[in-house]
């Protein structure tokens, strides 16, 4: 009970930052506008299901990444900015639980956020497109992004494995920064290292690859975006090079998130020690 | 009757063989010099004010940011010359428009601590007088720097000073002026390094998403009449905001 409680707790700590709302609105409008030109109106075949398949690995991750970005950054920092972080420590449950809750809050948020733009993308691409098709196979209207899909799928099913693969990926990225959180103290330069590392690699992949092409640091570079949460994030991990098969990918995401949520709590009660003097 | 014309005499008759102190011309000057601290200070008036406070934002923003300004600078003329002149080169140019805005508003936003801001409550003009003068700085050195790229854009390419430069010109400058408002808004409401940040970020993905998507071919080809009548309603804007902020009492909301 104390955990749902503490949960709720930061929960509501978490949606009470006025940045998430700035951002949320900002994204919305972009992404509306991305959205504009999204699939293919000269094949209607579900393709309100493929625009929304296709618009989420095309720009619709950047957004995810924007609004998980602004709210881990600020996850663990928040107490320690507030000057809380020694009144914590006297905290009966301990530094760990606090961790556990403030992770576990962590993947709500992602699938909330995930949930969201899937949500926007229905309600834009309602009015260009028809909504029946859900439960055709996709190989009547093949989404750009699933090359190596199973052809028997429904577009319904892929669509609810992208949202999973979403939300792992999501948390994932999620987790990472949590982790910057223990070496970084101040929230703003969390954001701005996270935000700008994913930004510049997306910068290198639509931009500046064509003036690159021919180096041989491309390889290196392209390797960094394809394997990093770019690639994550933006299906990289789907597509023809990819050694794993789709339900590999699930359990792949699921030790990823699991490694780091271990991680971090070590680092958490090591830290903890480290600050009582032990 | 009587009895109270003696008692007066008497109390005359002692008043007068009371010694007067001898008062030092020393000490009337200092008197003087007290009771004219409390005097009503003569005010300036307020367009001279404005003006003296805007040239010293402006020389305190040169000194203390050179560098980062140095820097944003080289990496826009750098951006420039290397770029062939394609759709998105043009994109860049108008996107780059507000980076001194953007860098210099995170360093001001970074600088307003809780501690700054008591301090500076503390200096001889107002809180609100230094923002406003900041933000007119800010927004002055943008559109100047802004100016100088546009100039060097049709020198490197000899594009012709025609209706495209025009409206190439409108299009960076409704940045700049959105830039300076949100800054002004938030500096007022909002003390908070991170909302600028994000704002920041946001920017950032917005560029992307027109160089990926239609949405940088809409922007540009959108009749420049509307980038002018924009720029104007924002420039009125800032300005009636301004004109507010220097004419508050107080920050409506104090620090966090």
């Amino acid at each position: 009970m104390s955990f749902i409680k503490l949960g709720l707790t930061e929960m509501k700590k978490l949606f009470q930052q006025p940045e998430i709302y700035i951002a949320l609105f900002l994204c919305t409008v972009y992404y509306y506008l991305g959205l504009r030109d999204t699939g293919d109106s000269f094949n209607p075949t579900s393709g309100l299901w493929r625009a929304m398949l296709d618009a989420v690995p095309w720009f619709g991750f950047w957004m995810i990444a924007v609004l998980v970005v602004i709210g881990s950054a600020k996850c663990l920092p928040i107490e320690r900015e507030q000057e809380m972080n020694e009144l914590l420590l006297t905290y009966k449950k301990g530094q760990v639980q606090l961790l556990m809750v403030k992770q576990a809050v962590m993947f709500i948020y992602c699938a909330i956020i995930v949930s969201y733009f899937y949500l926007v993308s229905f309600f834009t691409l309602v009015s260009k497109y028809s909504i029946s098709g859900a439960f055709n196979q996709i190989k009547v209207n093949p989404p750009v992004y699933f090359i190596n899909a199973n052809p028997d799928w429904t577009f319904a099913q892929l669509l609810l494995f992208q949202f999973g693969y979403m939300v792992l990926a999501s948390y994932i990225f999620s987790l990472c920064i949590l982790a910057l959180s223990f070496f970084i103290k101040r929230s703003v330069f969390i954001m701005m290292i996270a935000g700008s590392v994913f930004a510049l690699e997306e910068l290198y992949d639509k931009y500046l690859c064509y003036y690159t092409g021919s180096m041989k640091l491309d390889v290196y570079l392209r390797n960094i975006y394809d394997y990093g949460f770019n690639g994550m994030l933006g299906h990289q991990y789907l597509e023809g090079l990819s050694p794993f098969s789709e339900g590999e990918i699930y359990i792949l995401f699921m030790v990823f998130a699991l490694l780091l949520f271990a991680f971090n709590l070590a680092i958490g009660r090591w830290r903890r020690y480290a600050s009582v003097g032990n | 009757m009587e009895q109270n014309k003696n008692f007066e005499d008497k109390l005359e008759a002692l008043l007068q063989t009371y010694p007067l102190p001898k008062i030092h011309e020393g000490d009337k000057q200092e008197t003087i010099d007290v009771l004219k601290t409390y005097m009503p200070i003569r005010r300036e008036r307020t367009i001279v004010l404005m003006k003296e406070l805007i040239w010293k934002a402006f020389i305190d923003l040169l000194w203390h940011y050179k560098r980062q300004l140095c820097m944003t600078i080289l990496l826009m003329f750098f951006i420039y010359t290397v770029l062939p002149l394609t759709m998105e080169k043009w994109l860049f140019f108008i996107f780059t428009s507000p980076l001194p805005i953007l860098v210099i508003g995170w360093h001001f936003m970074n600088e307003q601590t809780e501690d700054m801001v008591e301090l500076e409550c503390t200096y001889k003009y107002s809180f609100q007088q230094i923002l406003f003068s900041k933000i007119v700085a800010m927004t002055i050195s943008s559109i100047v720097i802004y100016t100088c790229t546009v100039f060097y854009m049709i020198l490197i390419h000899h594009v012709e000073l025609s209706l495209s430069i025009f409206r190439i010109a409108s299009l960076g400058l409704t940045p700049i002026l959105l830039f300076s408002l949100t800054l002004l808004f938030l500096s007022v409401r909002y003390r908070d390094v991170l909302s600028w940040t994000v704002i920041i970020l946001i920017w950032i993905f917005f560029v992307l998403l027109s160089i990926s998507t239609s949405v940088g071919t809409v922007l540009l080809s959108i009749n420049y009449l509307v980038y002018f009548v924009i720029n104007v309603v924002l420039l009125a804007l800032l300005v009636y905001r301004l004109v507010r902020v220097w004419g508050m009492e107080r920050l409506p909301y104090e620090f966090h």
